[in-house]
């Protein structure tokens, strides 16, 4: 058997193999939603988040998932501050990849339960995770692990005149 | 007469023949009407009494009616031949000669049946409320990769068998002559490393196949357009979404990780199957110079092979099969559905599956007796080979619980054989009565 799986923290030296997998992951909204079209600039917008997330480690949590120094999972979640409402803290989770052969191996548990204990230090109690509507496999992956829908986000693509 | 006007003969033929025979094959009655009376139980009153009887038990549709030998050829014309999507009127002439072909190798009352639908949904329910009529549904020329979802879920949804032709029946006639050829070059089936070049409707038929049959998943390659099928290559999501069924395969296969351009997955490879673009040219010689020792090159795109088999010759490939009847080794699905379909129907079967489909393709490999270079597998000619198919996929029908009627390997063999030559006879008889008309422009019925 080859290395075990292990889930770590994000360092600045994964940022440019982290930044793929965030970049596979845009790819895949395209292919739920037209409204997904990735830029031409996405990979450096994801090494500028990864960046900042990693430089912010109050507002983010980066962990990543790796075999034999290969990264094969990605997990980014920001830190929101709620208006109006209690608790005033809520993790979201904004970018979750798990390359292709590793998608029923455990490795998005670990990374998920990894971000829990996090959160635990932190004391925050709310996580939500957004993603687009027509995933029905992250779906699936997160009524599974509990989450209920909490709130929808509609939209419309303007038609010119 | 070179190619192009020797296929213009044919088209100018079957455009006229067509013309003046209007249908290539029509129902006949096969019971006696001595007179009006006997209408008395072939139909109302007495024919109440059978109706009644299947009510009571379903199954005893299979011995009180045709079903047992009928079977529906059901197309939405999406990818009919080469020519891609002409609709269900347009694939009515190819599903009225593959019914021939059923009827004259196979002893098959095969129905052609076109239907116009608008989603793979309707596809399904449409077939679903075909089922009671039927003892078999054969899919032909359905755009890939809709035809996996429409196999796979009448397979699991229907009591009776559902095969795709295009996947099933090519995959079979692939496998027994890869079986063969290997023989010839003693090597074994778990240690070849097998290239499918092309990874539509066959080639992932053939891939699961072979897995059933032996081969090792992680020493088979896949390629398509975009190069070697592996885990990491960028478009797996899509595929993922788009074709599960190639995304599944490049998660189990390729255990060398091989990427990049498909010609990277000769190297050492002992066996090419490439179901792909036709050629001349799609591959390359160079690329078949780099394969293992006494190379297997199946080039089965038509009308052209994706090479030559000269040319692959002579690169060094030692066995080369290809989808033609003008060449050596013809993989041609006509070889496997008649034998198939005629063992099915027999034992009864609820359905089909890839062990029975193995036990099919052993038996036409078994049947070449002279097994050389250029015979690796049977011809359509073989007359034998129909009714030991049907008896090899009936008695495995029946070892895996799939059969309504128990029989021995010889008691199906006797009923396939009876079958196919009381049928052959009734059909040359006719020909030799001119019942069945001559050909226009003065050509005799004569063999």
């Amino acid at each position: 058997m080859k290395d075990k799986i292990v889930v770590r923290e994000m360092l600045a030296a994964d940022i440019d193999g982290s930044a793929d997998l965030i970049l596979r992951l845009k790819k895949l909204n395209g292919e739920f939603d037209s409204v997904f079209v990735v830029s031409d600039k996405a990979k450096k917008d994801a090494e500028d988040r990864l960046r900042d997330a990693i430089k912010n480690p109050e507002k983010h949590i980066s962990l990543l998932a790796e075999r034999g120094g290969k990264i094969l999972g990605v997990l980014l979640i920001n830190i929101l501050e709620r208006c109006y409402y209690l608790p005033d803290k809520e993790a979201r989770i904004t970018d979750f990849y798990i390359m292709p052969e590793f998608r029923r191996s455990g490795a998005g548990k670990m990374l998920i339960s990894r971000s829990y204990e996090e959160l635990k230090k932190r004391k925050i109690q709310i996580i939500t995770a957004e993603f687009p509507s027509q995933n029905l496999i992250a779906l699936k992956f997160y009524k599974g692990l509990g989450y209920r829908e909490i709130v929808g986000i509609y939209g419309k693509v303007l038609e010119e005149e | 007469m070179d190619d192009i006007s020797r296929t213009e003969e044919f088209n100018r033929e079957a455009i006229a023949y067509s013309e003046y025979y209007k249908g290539k094959v029509q129902v006949l009655p096969k019971v006696p009407v001595r007179g009006l009376q006997d209408f008395s139980f072939w139909y109302t009153p007495g024919v109440a009494a059978v109706s009644l009887k299947i009510a009571k038990d379903r199954d005893s549709s299979f011995e009180l009616t045709g079903r047992w030998n009928s079977v529906a050829i059901l197309t939405d014309g999406s990818r009919v031949l080469g020519l891609g999507n002409v609709g269900p009127e347009a694939a009515m002439p190819v599903m009225e000669g593959k019914s021939l072909i059923f009827n004259v190798l196979g002893a098959v009352n095969a129905v052609p049946v076109p239907i116009r639908i608008g989603s793979k949904e309707e596809f399904i329910s449409v077939a679903k409320a075909l089922e009671p009529t039927f003892g078999g549904f054969n899919l032909e020329d359905i755009e890939s990769p809709k035809c996996f979802y429409i196999l796979e879920t009448l397979q699991k949804s229907l009591t009776i068998p559902a095969w795709h032709d295009d996947q099933l029946g090519t995959a079979c006639i692939t496998l027994a002559g890869v079986i063969n050829a290997l023989r010839l070059v003693n090597k074994k089936i778990e240690d070849a490393k097998v290239v499918l070049l092309g990874s539509g409707a066959a080639n992932i038929a053939a891939a699961h196949l072979m897995a059933a049959a032996g081969f090792r998943k992680g020493n088979l390659i896949l390629a398509d357009s975009k190069g070697i099928l592996e885990p990491e290559r960028e478009d797996m999501d899509s595929l993922m979404i788009n074709n599960p069924w190639k995304y599944e395969l490049a998660m189990q296969t390729n255990s060398e990780r091989l990427a990049g351009p498909s010609e990277n997955a000769f190297m050492g490879a002992d066996v090419i199957i490439s179901a792909s673009k036709p050629g001349p040219g799609t591959i390359k010689t160079e690329w078949i110079k780099t394969m293992n020792t006494d190379g297997i090159v199946f080039a089965l795109a038509n009308p052209i092979p994706e090479i030559w088999p000269e040319e692959a010759k002579k690169a060094g490939a030692k066995i080369i099969a290809t989808g033609r009847g003008d060449f050596p080794n013809q993989v041609n699905n006509s070889l496997v559905f008649p034998g198939v379909f005629r063992g099915v129907l027999d034992a009864r079967a609820k359905g089909v599956n890839f062990d029975i489909m193995v036990a099919a393709s052993y038996e036409i490999a078994n049947f070449v007796k002279n097994l050389d270079e250029d015979h690796i597998v049977p011809t359509m000619d073989d007359w034998e080979l129909y009714p030991n198919v049907a008896a090899a996929v009936a008695s495995k029908t029946v070892e895996k619980g799939l059969a309504r009627k128990i029989n021995s390997r010889e008691g199906f063999y006797k009923t396939a054989k009876e079958l196919i030559e009381f049928n052959r006879n009734m059909f040359l008889k006719m020909m030799d009565e001119k019942l069945i008309r001559e050909l226009p422009g003065g050509i005799k019925n004569e063999r």
